[in-house]
């Protein structure tokens, strides 16, 4: 299977992915973990405000997870793979809010072998259109 | 109990030492919690992870493991902190549904920064065969205040 056109081409835009931060969507993710009872500050309004967070905050690996679905939906086998992902998380997201995750490919090099190395840049911003997260994939392909 | 009551009543973070392992867990990835993970905890129901794939069935999304720092944390009492600060993760092939996987987490550095004490966490998912097939590694900031 290849990749979408041109996806492979320094200054491709990934398709954004746009996240509705329903309370279902957070304690669908943070409840996730059989047999750990602890009410979190991802799934619990008193939790997160033992911290002074003004709502359930999304858990940083949730944020993560929408920018691995950017990443997957337009490089697919090569995604699963060889690839990497790493990212800064800068602003809590809150329950309520949107998630808007984008990338751009930065950086192309060609191996020895053939193979194609990507280097993109993603983010992801809030409601506010501030970014909440940033950081780069690495994809072979 | 609250995640504040639950790092309060966990080991100290200055008695855990760096190398060591927090914990092994053995599992397969039910083929039900792959539905439940995709359709409903990160609304990505792709057929690959759903239906099949070019691998031979559908396969678990490699994000599956990102949040796994959270298992690897609890059971050994270890504090899971307040906020996710940095996450790093690589993919090297699919994981099948069912399959035996080995999920180790690691300490790999206690240190503090700006006053703030952060625990960088190593997560390895070791196939039955061996083969690593998903690493990464999840920095956690302990504490908000001393």
């Amino acid at each position: 299977m290849s990749v979408a056109p041109g996806a492979t081409q320094v200054g491709y835009e990934l398709p954004a992915v746009v996240k509705k931060i329903t309370e279902d969507l957070l304690c669908n993710y943070s409840n996730r973990y059989p047999g750990i009872f602890i009410t979190t500050i991802h799934t619990d309004r008193e939790a997160a405000g033992k911290w002074g967070f003004p709502d359930m905050v999304l858990q940083g690996s949730q944020t993560m997870n929408f920018g691995a679905e950017a990443l997957f939906k337009v490089y697919r086998e090569h995604w699963i793979n060889d690839s990497s992902l790493s990212v800064k998380f800068i602003k809590p997201v809150y329950a309520e809010e949107t998630v808007t995750i984008k990338g751009t490919v930065r950086e192309r090099k060609e191996t020895a072998e053939g193979r194609i190395v990507l280097k993109i840049d993603i983010w992801a911003a809030n409601s506010a259109g501030d970014k909440v997260m940033a950081g780069e994939a690495q994809v072979v392909i | 109990m609250n995640q504040a009551e639950y790092n309060k009543q966990a080991v100290d973070w200055r008695n855990i030492k760096e190398g060591s392992v927090a914990a092994t867990l053995v599992y397969g990835v039910p083929l039900t919690d792959v539905y439940h993970y995709a359709t409903a905890a990160v609304q990505d129901p792709d057929p690959w992870y759903l239906e099949n794939s070019p691998f031979g069935g559908p396969i678990v999304p490699p994000g599956y493991f990102y949040g796994e720092y959270i298992k690897l944390l609890v059971v050994p009492n270890y504090p899971m902190g307040v906020l996710n600060s940095q996450l790093t993760f690589e993919s090297k092939g699919p994981i099948f549904p069912g399959e035996q996987i080995t999920v180790t987490g690691t300490v790999e550095r206690l240190y503090q920064k700006r006053g703030r004490p952060y625990l960088d966490l190593g997560v390895t998912v070791t196939k039955a065969n061996g083969q690593v097939a998903c690493r990464g590694v999840s920095t956690l900031l302990l504490e908000l205040e001393d």
